[in-house]
Order: C-alpha cells, then sequence, then structure tokens
C-alpha cells in the first residue's frame, strides 16, 4: 500500500479491462473518500477545483479520474501538479488514461507519484499473454499445471477480460492454493473463440484456406454483416504488403533490405514472412488486387449476397 | 449587377427578364462549378435589392447587407455532408411563404440542387410548383440529369459555360505576375475561374508534381516508393486523379497536338514519359482514371484502387 500515498496515480494503456479493474480497486479505497469523475466533458479548471476540496468529514480524498487523456491539461493543472508537495497526499488523483501513449500534462504527474501501463498485448504475443495467465493464477493462489495455459489462450484468445474471467471461476472451483487440471478447466470453460479481420487476411495469404474460412465464420458469427469491410480492408493491405515484398523478392533483395523496405523486424520477416510471400507470384496477386477493387466496391453498395463475395475472394486468394 | 458578370451571355439574358419582373418561375443554372453560377444570382439579388442608384459600389443598405452576406431576404442553401438536407428546405419553405423584408421580393438559391435528397427534393415540390409572387428561386447544379425529373421540370433551364482560358488567365494575373504559371492554372481549371483561383492560392501545382513523380515511378519500377507516395497524399487523392487525368491526356497529345497540352511547363518530361509507353496503353490509362473517378462517389478506398491503377499499367508495359 505504499504506493498509494503519492499525491499522483496514472495508469494508462490501450487494455480497457485492466483500465477498468484498476479504476474499480481505486473507487474502493475504504480510508478515504472517493469523487469519481469523468474526463470526457470536464474542464481542466472544475478538475482541479474538486481537487482543492477536502471533505467536511476530515477524511482525506482519492479523485478517480477515467477518460484522463480528454482533459486538456492546461496551465491551471499543470500549475496544481506542479505545486503539489509529493508528501501532501491528503489528496490523491488516479488518474486512468485510455490510450497507448502519455499525454504530457500525465506524463508530469507520473513523475511525483506512482504510474502503470497496461498496453494491449500485440496480435503475435502469445507467450505474452501465457505470462499474464500464469500471473494472474498466481495472484489468486492458483496452481495451473502444465497445459492450461495454453488450452485457455486457444479457446480465450487475447481477451483478457474473458481470460479473468475463468480464472476466477476456477478460483471458486478449486480454491485458493491448489492446482488446476485440464479436467477442471473442461468444467469452467466457456469457448468463445474470436477472431480478427486481420487474421483472416493472414492465414489466406498463407494460403491456409480452412483456418481462413474457418476464422472468417468466427468472425461472421460475432459481428454480422459489420464485418464485411474490415475483411476486405484486411485483405486489401496484406495483398498491397505481399505485393511490394514480391516484388522486393523478384528484384533480388537481400532478406535484411526486403525486411527494411516493409518496416518489419529482419527475424519475423524471415520467420513468418518470406514463406508466405513465396507462395505467390506477381500475376496471382495482381489479379487479387483487381479482385479486391471490385469487392471494394460490391461492399459497400447494396449487392446481394455481399457474405458469399467476401468468402469467394478469400478462397481465391488462398487458390 | 449583371453586367458585371463576363462570358455568360445567355445566363445574364435570364437573370436580366427575372430582375425586370418579366419572368417570375423558378431557374435552374446548369454548369460546372466556379463558372459564375453563385455570382449571376448574387449580382441579379443586388439589381433587384438596390434601393440607391444600382451601382456595382452602391452604399445603401440593401448593398451593403448583401456584400455582408446579412441580408434578411436573400436565403443561400448549401449541402451540409455533401447533402441538401430536408430542415434546410424546410426552412426555405416556412422563409418563402412570407413577404419580404426591406427587397421588394425574396430570393432563394439552392446551391447543389443536384445535392438535394429525395425527401428534400420533395419537400420544394409544391413551393417551386406555385412559388409565392414575391419569391425567387434560383437552383445551382452541375447538370440537370442529376436532379431528379419531378423538380427539374418545374424550372427554366439555363446552361452555363465553361470560361474562356484567356478570360480566366486576365482574372489570374491580377495576383500572379509569373506568366508561365498564371496559363498553366488557367488550363488546369478547364474553365472554371473558381477553381483556378483556388488552384492558384493554394499551391495545388505542387500536388500536380507529386502526381507526375507517380508516374515516373511507375516506370522506374519502384514499388514501394509508389505506395508509399500514393498513401502521402490519401486525402487528396480525388483531385490527385483529375490532374493525373489531364496528365495522361498531355502524354498523348504532346507529340502531335503540343499546342493543346494543359501542363505546358512541364511539357518536356511528359514528352520523355510518352516514349517509355505505348499509346494504346496510355489510352487504356485514360480510360481507367475516368472510370475510377466516376466510382469515387461510391466511397470505395481511393488509396488501393489508384495503387491498382498504377500497377495495372505498369504491368501492362511488360506485357
Amino acid at each position: 500500500m505504499a504506493d498509494k500515498t503519492r499525491p499522483f496515480r496514472v495508469a494508462f494503456g490501450g487494455e480497457s479491462f485492466l483500465l477498468d479493474r484498476e479504476g474499480m480497486k481505486a473507487r474502493s479505497w475504504k480510508e478515504r473518500q472517493v469523487v469519481a469523475l469523468d474526463g470526457d466533458g470536464l474542464s481542466d479548471y472544475d478538475l482541479v477545483g474538486v481537487c482543492r476540496t477536502l471533505p467536511f468529514d476530515g477524511r482525506s480524498l482519492v479523485v478517480v479520474l477515467d477518460n484522463a487523456q480528454k482533459v486538456k491539461g492546461d496551465k491551471n493543472l499543470k500549475g496544481y501538479i506542479e505545486a503539489k508537495d509529493v508528501t501532501d497526499t491528503s489528496v490523491v488523483l488516479h488518474a486512468i488514461v485510455r490510450s497507448e501513449k502519455l499525454p504530457a500534462v500525465w506524463e508530469l504527474a507520473s513523475k511525483k507519484g506512482w504510474v502503470k501501463e497496461y498496453s494491449k498485448f500485440k496480435g503475435y504475443d502469445d507467450a505474452g499473454v501465457i505470462a499474464w495467465i500464469k500471473k494472474e493464477a498466481a495472484d489468486l493462489g492458483l496452481r495451473l499445471t502444465e497445459g492450461v495455459p495454453n488450452i485457455m489462450l486457444t479457446f480465450l484468445g487475447h481477451n483478457i477480460g474473458a481470460l479473468a474471467g475463468e480464472l476466477q471461476k476456477l478460483q471458486f472451483l478449486v480454491g485458493r492454493g491448489n492446482d488446476v487440471t485440464v479436467e477442471h478447466l473442461k468444467l469452467v470453460l466457456s469457448p468463445s473463440p474470436q477472431a480478427e479481420a486481420w487474421q483472416v487476411a493472414e492465414a489466406a495469404a498463407d494460403k491456409d484456406f480452412r483456418r481462413a474460412l474457418n476464422l472468417l465464420s468466427i468472425l461472421y458469427r460475432g459481428e454480422g454483416g459489420a464485418a464485411h469491410v474490415p475483411v476486405t480492408s484486411a485483405l486489401m493491405r496484406q495483398v498491397e504488403k505481399l505485393m511490394v515484398a514480391r516484388h522486393m523478392f523478384d528484384a533480388k533483395m537481400s532478406e535484411d533490405e526486403m525486411a527494411a523496405g516493409l518496416g518489419m523486424h529482419p527475424y519475423r520477416f524471415r520467420k513468418f514472412f518470406l514463406p508466405t510471400v513465396q507462395k505467390h507470384r506477381m500475376p496471382d496477386l495482381l489479379r487479387h488486387m483487381a479482385r479486391l477493387c471490385q469487392l471494394d466496391a460490391d461492399v459497400k453498395s447494396s449487392a446481394q449476397s455481399r457474405r458469399s463475395l467476401v468468402e469467394l475472394t478469400v478462397l481465391s486468394i488462398t487458390q | 449587377m449583371l453586367d458585371e458578370v463576363r462570358e455568360q451571355d445567355e445566363g445574364v439574358y435570364f437573370l436580366r427578364r427575372v430582375v425586370e419582373g418579366k419572368y417570375t418561375s423558378p431557374i435552374m443554372l446548369l454548369g460546372d462549378e466556379g463558372v459564375g453560377r453563385r455570382y449571376s444570382v448574387l449580382q441579379a439579388a443586388q439589381e433587384m435589392f438596390c434601393s440607391d442608384e444600382r451601382a456595382s459600389r452602391c452604399s445603401c443598405a440593401n448593398c451593403y447587407q448583401l456584400a455582408e452576406g446579412i441580408h434578411p431576404d436573400l436565403m443561400v442553401v448549401t449541402p451540409d455532408n455533401g447533402e441538401v438536407k430536408v430542415a434546410a428546405i424546410r426552412d426555405l419553405v416556412v422563409s418563402a411563404r412570407s413577404y419580404p423584408t426591406t427587397a421588394p421580393v425574396k430570393v432563394f438559391c439552392i446551391d447543389g440542387a443536384d445535392k438535394m435528397t429525395l425527401a428534400s427534393a420533395n419537400a420544394l415540390l409544391k413551393t417551386l410548383e406555385e412559388p409565392p409572387p414575391s419569391a425567387r428561386f434560383f437552383l445551382l447544379a452541375e447538370t440537370a440529369s442529376k436532379v431528379i425529373p419531378t423538380i427539374r421540370s418545374r424550372c427554366g433551364l439555363v446552361q452555363y459555360r465553361r470560361l474562356s482560358t484567356e478570360f480566366i488567365k486576365s482574372v489570374l494575373r491580377k495576383s500572379d505576375d509569373d506568366d508561365e504559371r498564371v496559363s498553366v492554372i488557367a488550363r488546369m481549371s478547364e474553365g472554371s475561374l473558381g477553381l483556378a483561383v483556388n488552384y492558384l492560392g493554394s499551391g495545388r501545382l505542387a500536388l500536380r508534381d507529386k502526381v507526375l513523380n507517380l508516374l515516373r515511378l511507375s516506370f522506374d519500377e519502384n514499388l514501394s516508393s509508389l505506395f508509399s507516395s500514393i498513401d502521402g497524399i490519401e486525402k487528396e487523392l480525388p483531385l490527385a486523379l483529375k490532374f493525373l487525368e489531364q496528365l495522361v491526356h498531355d502524354v498523348i497529345l504532346v507529340r502531335d497536338h503540343s499546342s493543346g497540352v494543359i501542363h505546358m511547363d512541364v511539357a518536356e518530361d511528359i514528352g520523355k514519359m510518352q516514349e517509355r509507353g505505348t499509346q494504346v496503353n496510355w489510352h487504356r490509362m485514360l480510360d481507367d482514371v475516368r472510370d475510377l473517378r466516376e466510382r469515387i462517389r461510391t466511397r470505395i478506398f481511393l488509396p488501393f484502387h489508384v495503387k491498382h491503377l498504377f500497377i495495372q499499367t505498369f504491368w501492362r508495359r511488360d506485357g
């Protein structure tokens, strides 16, 4: 609890679930009077006013500010932060900044207090998610046996909120300090496989038609007709990238040069992207490009059976 | 005053009849943007409203209010987000029912009759059918075919011509001494003084140079730079496509009809480019550019389509 006794606490990043949890934790601070505010539409003047008004009952105050990235951060707020003594903890301002980059005013506040980053896991960072599952389980007093984190990842993907929920269910089932086996997992897990448009595009580019269509079907189940445009855009981006890469490949450029040209890490390029590039030829990519132009116009029109058109395009890329 | 409207004799003739009270039905002024349609309406309004000497620099209250755009008897409706909304037309209809405040008649100008929604057009029908005696209606549209027939049939149609290059040059010379630049911009504007002034004021030649560079990159087989350059002008792509159409047109003309070249300041570059592709390919590219420009309205993802256009031409060249 030592870190709580700083005048400023800043949590930021793109992982909404963890930021929500952080906000909830701050709002349940028992020893202090809690004032919860939303930065959307809140002026700096009003925020500073709240921070300068101590409760009548003599208790200390914690101001929990959600959506803090929407606060302007003018000289009024900056002045308040600069003037605040680090030992003065009568008021704690707890800012939840829902953006990957910390705005200047909260950067300043974090220097006088505590800062924690809750970034969204990258799409390829399965290892990071597994590490998070293990840490979360340890915090709940659970010991996960081998294979459990991987199964959870397979069924729930990168959905941190769902993963946290399943771990809490497991805690109820087995109790703190006990082992969680795959059998326990089967009893509680409600699988909700997730798919994103870029995953469909990657599978299509990799000519893995089963996976591509499976992901596409999951995506349509979740999003319905709203998936047409994102999938088309993702396919366009992927084909464009493949085209540039294949062009460089045909020009006999080195792997490092190609990776640099695409803005990719050389290892990732060599290991994952180059084998995909080698599966395509330039005339085919040009044909895919023409087909995607047509698809783009079709999905934005009132064309019938747009889903079929998207599926056919995905299939044609995988052939 | 109407005497100041140049090169639109037919339009001025009709508007003068309106001013003289000999023609009171709604008039639809057809023509490209920037050829002087709105300017003529404002001049006609001034001629009707002026309570003093009927001169261009008259200082009567009516002329002053018109010049400031605050005259209570003049209402100009313009598109909001690309559409003339029904709310604006309803306001106009209500206003048309009342008598003029200070002028002898009320003038209503709908700048974008071809952008009226179906609801807007229907809301206006009755008023156009039987206009109040003290109201004059002017509808501006690019072409009559884009206006629904029921509106079109209730208006007298007046076609505005494109302005001569010489006239546009004479106007541009007042604000720019560089004769070559003035000539190029006058030709680029394709008879629209409004566009010419806009091009001159906003440095559009730089965008034209970027488009020329795209052609060079496609010939140099520099796919990665070509794609990133297209992404770099993403927001200006509709105008860039217009310039591309003009440039390809110039490439086709440069050898046999050099006097018809629009971008004569870069005629040398255009001549070199002409040698690098076949005439058939340039004609095909011209058709493709025109086709793409037609499709812009369907909200397609333009950068991808432009990339396809270039790569397609570039690929054709290689057979």
